[in-house]
């Protein structure tokens, strides 16, 4: 079977039906959610709208460039997207997922394109756009947990890693427990028990530490800013030790 | 003559309010001097400023304005581990890692790890009165006294020529509070250790005896021998502070 289903219009509105059910449970359940149903699904089908047409500008072309531009742009929302649900904005961060996120998912999309399905041609954008897609989706996922759970141990770990500072632990060996928990957040499997994520999400909480974290591990939680332009809370040393 | 082993010169820091907030000052035009083996109280009313100053003292914090130094050297001219190994810092409540004192003492860096011989450890210990038995002790079931001991054992065993205790005696009772001032009064006198020591408890204070330097809203209000300033306060700020007026 490898045909491309056509789906007729009708049946792209029973969809909707979903989306009614859910409303009805709403108005019932007094909920309050009607008007950002109602706003989600118009904004929905305006982008899939757009989507439509920009996928088949790019069916069309059947050249290399549109499909790697299209993927360039799902990397650049993932990244914003990422970047967004962070509590405390840190200098560089942006870059640095930016990166994080083009070679994991860039990697893992020629792999599985090129070694796993054997894509002809390369870019064929009937497999190379869904495929990103679902692969960029899930690096977004899976940065935007690495990055908040980092930032939760961070906030809730401080006096361990003063400690481990002032005994002379290099900034990156003082957070190496605190990446290993926001690495451990990021590649859980989604599916996992839901007792497993409360007890994860319990241990990523706690009080919030007035006093920002010194420079140096502040420094080694991304890169060093200049002298003039501190981050929140205080500006980095620089140092990245 | 002591030589002057920390300067402050002028030394301001504010903290950068979240996003975009106002800043705040914490330090403002800080000046003072500590000789080798000198005991500094550093005394003031929350919000002082006192806790930061110690963190620019080890390099947890860089000033905006004026400097620090350190031998004569600027501190920011210092690798920042040299210097934590050098000016060592105990923070107010003593983080106890998973294990028995002995794996305590051991977190270290490797290569300072295996530097360490058995003798170390016990010598670390007697310097803060605990004897050997507490090595094989699991660390987290010890006493708040206890801890704070094997805190400070633990920055000792960097051989550090400066001791800043930040708040050392908030969480013990008054009679660990004692034994933990005796037991550093006597690593200053014995082993010429120069001590910086926040407090709040005017009794640890007096205790310790030694210089003291009054902070309150970021500047030095006092610097001054302890005792004297403490029977004859002659800053209103300092009289405030000693009546309980002041937080």
């Amino acid at each position: 079977m490898t045909e491309v289903l056509d789906i007729a219009p009708w049946r792209l509105a029973a969809a909707l039906l979903l989306i009614a059910v859910v409303f009805v449970l709403s108005f019932r359940e007094r909920l309050g959610l009607e008007r950002s149903l109602l706003m989600a699904t118009v904004r929905t089908f305006l982008q899939l709208f757009l989507v439509g047409y920009v996928l088949r500008a790019i069916f069309a072309l059947e050249h290399w460039a549109p499909v790697l531009g299209a993927v360039a742009v799902m990397v650049l929302v993932a990244t914003h997207t990422a970047v967004s649900r962070l509590k405390r904005r840190v200098a560089g961060i942006t870059a640095f997922a930016a990166i994080a996120l083009t070679a994991g998912s860039g990697l893992t999309l020629v792999f599985v394109t090129e070694v796993v399905i054997g894509v002809r041609p390369w870019f064929d954008p009937q497999y190379v756009i869904p495929i990103a897609g679902m692969i960029v989706g899930n690096a977004m996922n899976g940065a935007a947990l690495a990055g908040e759970r980092f930032q939760a141990e961070l906030k809730n770990r401080v006096p361990e890693v003063e400690t481990l500072l002032a005994l002379g632990f290099p900034a990156p060996e003082a957070l190496a427990g605190l990446r290993q928990e926001a690495i451990r957040a990021a590649l859980i499997p989604r599916g996992r028990p839901v007792s497993d994520r409360c007890d994860a999400d319990a241990h990523g909480g706690g009080r919030v530490h007035e006093r920002p974290l010194p420079r140096a591990a502040r420094a080694a939680v991304l890169h060093p800013r200049p002298p003039t332009a501190p981050p929140p809370g205080r500006g980095l040393s620089g140092r990245g030790r | 003559m002591p030589v002057v082993i920390l300067e402050c010169r002028g030394v301001s820091l504010h903290y950068q309010g979240g996003d975009g907030a106002a800043g705040r000052e914490v330090l403002r035009g800080v000046s003072f001097t500590l000789k080798a083996g000198e005991r500094l109280n550093v005394v003031g009313p929350s919000g002082g400023g006192k806790s930061t100053l110690l963190r620019l003292l080890n390099r947890f914090e860089d000033p905006d304005q004026g400097k620090v130094l350190f031998h004569g050297k600027d501190l920011r001219t210092y690798d920042p581990l040299e210097i934590r190994r050098r000016i060592a810092l105990t923070l107010q409540t003593p983080v106890m890692f998973d294990g028995t004192v002995r794996d305590n003492l051991l977190r270290r860096p490797r290569e300072r790890r295996a530097a360490l011989t058995e003798a170390d450890l016990r010598g670390a210990l007697e310097d803060v009165a605990l004897d050997a038995t507490f090595l094989d002790r699991v660390a987290g079931e010890l006493s708040g006294g206890e801890k704070q001991r094997v805190a400070i054992a633990r920055v000792l065993l960097m051989r550090p020529e400066v001791l800043l205790l930040d708040e050392p005696t908030s969480a013990l009772d008054p009679v660990a509070a004692g034994h933990l001032i005796e037991t550093v009064t006597t690593l200053n006198q014995e082993k010429g250790l120069t001590l910086v020591v926040v407090s709040h408890d005017l009794n640890v204070v007096r205790r310790l005896s030694g210089r003291l330097l009054f902070l309150a809203g970021g500047e030095v209000i006092v610097d001054a021998e302890t005792c004297a300033s403490l029977e004859h306060p002659t800053h209103p700020a300092v009289r405030d502070f000693l009546a309980g007026s002041l937080p």
